[in-house]
């Protein structure tokens, strides 16, 4: 009898031991987000805030990522099903003195997944990233935008991989 | 007086117990656990064939060889580890039996080794924005000739259940010492060894096995 008990609670015991740890971390580096700078096309080194700025996808229902911000500086994602991904960038979005200004912006790039470990499976790289912008004549706000991402790739997300210039 | 009285029994009693179980010989059997595993557990198929034999009165020479299947159908992750595996050690009976009896409480030591391969087959992309719809990824991608070795401390309970007829129950704590980690992927299970941590180089495992003693000689 004792015998039996002790081998129920075994059995309980290496059941119990199996409890999972499939919680992919915060603080791992997973799938990088695109840093965007805003610099003044003036004077090139100078960071310059983009008034007011909402960057949306152009899915038929798309996205808001950046919600009428005026920073300098952004992070947003990358399509990671896709080699490419276009923005709408809108300055003075909301302005009541000043009329919003959209640039359409498309990033192309070569997509390459990396195992990151159990729980969060895996993570996309992006490489030999490309920034245009759609040229409206004299209609654009973005002067300029460069790629100045570490060998055109998008993987630590304490670089800066795209600097515009307006 | 009385009080003397137990003592001398008790005495005689302690030198019945520390007579040895005198069979020796080779035993063999199955864990019963896989068996049901299979049987029960969706994605899991495998069997285990151990055996021992008796070199001393406390050391008997031990091996186990298995076959397991194990799929991992997670949202973001799917795969298939398929192999074999032979473990290779020494069980220490500390239990003291009782004339006639063949009881063991034992602690032993493996090596152990492993060949598998791995098959990924589906992963998500995992992101942290909402922003794009999830990506997942399809098209098998397969790690032949894997291997891992490890060591494994083994603690358990064995019973005679009929004449020559022994259930046992094992705990196993595992670490692995080298491993092939597929190119992009990772063992999450490695057959013999069960399931990997991210985080460590330990497993667990556990056995339920019924054997039968062929008797050669008695000491």
């Amino acid at each position: 009898m004792i015998k039996k008990t002790c081998f129920a609670l075994l059995i309980l015991f290496a059941f119990h031991g199996c409890t999972r740890d499939d919680i992919c971390a915060e603080t791992t580096q997973t799938t990088p987000m695109l840093i965007v700078v805003f610099k003044n096309a003036a004077i090139s080194t100078e960071a310059k805030e983009a008034p007011g700025l909402t960057i949306e996808t152009t899915f038929e229902n798309s996205e808001i990522v950046i919600d009428n911000e005026t920073t300098d500086s952004i992070a947003i994602p990358l399509y990671a099903g896709a080699d490419i991904t276009n923005y709408k960038f809108t300055i003075n979005s909301q302005s009541e003195t000043e009329t919003p200004n959209t640039d359409m912006v498309t990033f192309n790039y070569d997509r390459e997944d990396i195992y990151v470990n159990r729980a969060c499976s895996f993570k996309t790289i992006y490489n030999n990233l490309e920034a245009s912008v759609e040229d409206e004549g004299t209609g654009n706000w973005i002067f300029q935008i460069d790629v100045t991402a570490l060998n055109n790739t998008v993987e630590d997300e304490n670089d800066t991989h795209i600097t515009i210039l307006h | 007086m009385a009080q003397e009285n137990t003592k001398t029994v008790d005495s005689t009693a302690i030198d019945t117990a520390a007579t040895p179980n005198n069979k020796y010989g080779i035993r063999l059997g199955a864990d019963l656990s896989k068996f049901a595993r299979t049987a029960f557990e969706k994605g899991y198929s495998g069997f285990e064939i151990i055996g021992d034999f008796r070199v001393t009165d406390k050391f008997y020479a031990a091996a186990e060889i298995g076959n397991e299947k194990k799929e991992r159908f997670e949202a973001n992750l799917n795969s298939i580890t398929t192999g074999s595996y032979a473990k290779l050690g020494f069980d220490y009976n500390a239990y003291n039996n009782w004339l006639g009896m063949e009881n063991a409480i034992f602690v032993g030591l493996r090596y152990g080794f492993s060949t598998f391969k791995q098959q990924l087959l589906a992963y998500q992309v995992y992101t942290t924005s909402q922003a794009f719809p999830q990506t997942f990824k399809e098209g098998p991608v397969e790690y032949k000739g894997l291997t891992a070795h490890w060591a494994e401390l083994i603690v358990g309970i064995k019973t005679e259940i009929l004449n020559n007829l022994y259930l046992s129950f094992n705990l196993q704590l595992k670490r692995k010492i080298v491993e092939d980690e597929p190119d992009n992927f990772a063992n999450l299970y490695i057959p013999g060894f069960n399931r990997t941590y991210d985080f460590s180089e330990f497993g667990v495992g556990y056995g339920y096995t019924l054997s039968y003693l062929i008797p050669i000689f008695k000491k």
